[in-house]
C-alpha cells in the first residue's frame, strides 16, 4: 500500500524566511563593523582622508548598499571597501578583521 | 627566587607568544618571528598580531584570533613561507603541551601588500583562530 504522506518543501517561504534573517539580523551586525571602520578612517592621518566621497557612498559599506548589491537571497551580508582610501586603510590597519567581533559573532 | 602569582583556575598564555614559540621551533633560523615589524625589517619575517574576537570559552579552552603576516625575498618565497606557517600551525594541534588545542584558518594565505611600504615588498597574510588550552600551575 502506497504511503500517501508527503512533505513539500516551500522554496518561496524558505527564501522569505532567510531574507528576513539577513535583513533584521545580519545587516545590522555588518553595519556595526562598517560604522567602526568608517570612524577609524576619519581619525586616521593617512593621505586621502579628506578626499570627497562619491555621492551616496561611504568608505566601508554593507554589501547590499553597494553599486553591485548582493541579493538577499544569497543569505549573507558583507562589509566591503568602497573607496580606494578604504582599500588602503584596510591594507594598512586590517580594520575589517579587527572589527569583525563587533558584529557579535565569532 | 620571586614567586609570580597565577590564578588558581589557570590562565591562557598570550597567544602570539604561544605561536611564536611554536614557529621558532619549526622555521629556519634566519626567519625572524616577532609581534611587530623590527626596524629595519629583516628579509625573512613573520609577525603575529592578536586581534579581538569573541566565542565560547571555559576554564580550560578559549579562542584567540591572530593576524599573521609574512615577508621573504620574493613574492614566491613569501607565499611559500606563509603556506609553511599555515602548515606548521596545523601541525601544532598535534603537539601536546604547546598550548594549541585547535587551529581554524579563517583567512587563508594571500598577498596583502602594505600600501605604506616604499619598497612595495611582497607581504602575505593569513588569519587564524586558535583554541588555546589553559596553563595550570600545580
Amino acid at each position: 500500500m502506497a504511503n500517501e504522506n508527503r512533505l513539500e518543501f516551500n522554496e518561496a517561504a524558505w527564501d522569505a524566511l532567510l531574507t528576513h534573517v539577513v535583513d533584521v539580523w545580519a545587516e545590522p551586525k555588518a553595519e556595526m563593523i562598517a560604522a567602526q571602520a568608517n570612524q577609524e578612517i576619519l581619525s586616521a592621518t593617512s593621505d586621502g582622508r579628506d578626499d570627497p566621497l562619491p555621492a551616496g557612498k561611504r568608505d566601508y559599506m554593507v554589501s547590499t548598499e553597494g553599486s553591485r548589491p548582493l541579493q538577499n537571497g544569497d543569505y549573507r551580508a558583507t562589509v566591503v571597501t568602497v573607496t580606494n582610501r578604504a582599500k588602503a586603510h584596510n591594507a594598512r590597519t586590517n580594520a575589517l578583521v579587527k572589527n569583525f567581533h563587533l558584529g557579535g559573532g565569532a | 627566587m620571586a614567586i609570580v602569582p597565577v590564578p588558581t583556575t589557570g590562565y591562557f598564555e598570550y597567544c602570539p607568544l604561544v605561536v611564536k614559540n611554536h614557529l621558532d621551533t619549526k622555521l629556519p633560523s634566519d626567519v625572524v618571528v616577532a609581534t611587530k615589524v623590527p626596524d629595519p625589517r629583516p628579509p625573512r619575517l613573520v609577525t603575529i598580531e592578536s586581534v579581538p574576537t569573541s566565542g565560547d570559552m571555559n576554564l580550560a579552552l578559549s579562542q584567540r584570533r591572530c593576524i599573521i603576516q609574512c615577508w621573504d625575498r620574493s613574492e614566491i618565497l613569501t607565499g611559500r613561507l606563509a603556506e609553511k606557517v599555515r602548515g606548521y600551525l596545523i601541525d601544532g594541534i598535534y603537539q601536546p603541551g604547546n598550548g594549541i588545542r585547535d587551529v581554524i584558518v579563517i583567512g587563508e594565505p594571500g598577498m596583502f601588500p602594505d600600501p605604506d611600504d616604499p619598497t612595495n615588498a611582497p607581504r602575505a597574510q593569513l588569519t587564524v583562530d586558535i583554541l588555546m588550552r589553559a596553563t595550570y600551575v600545580a
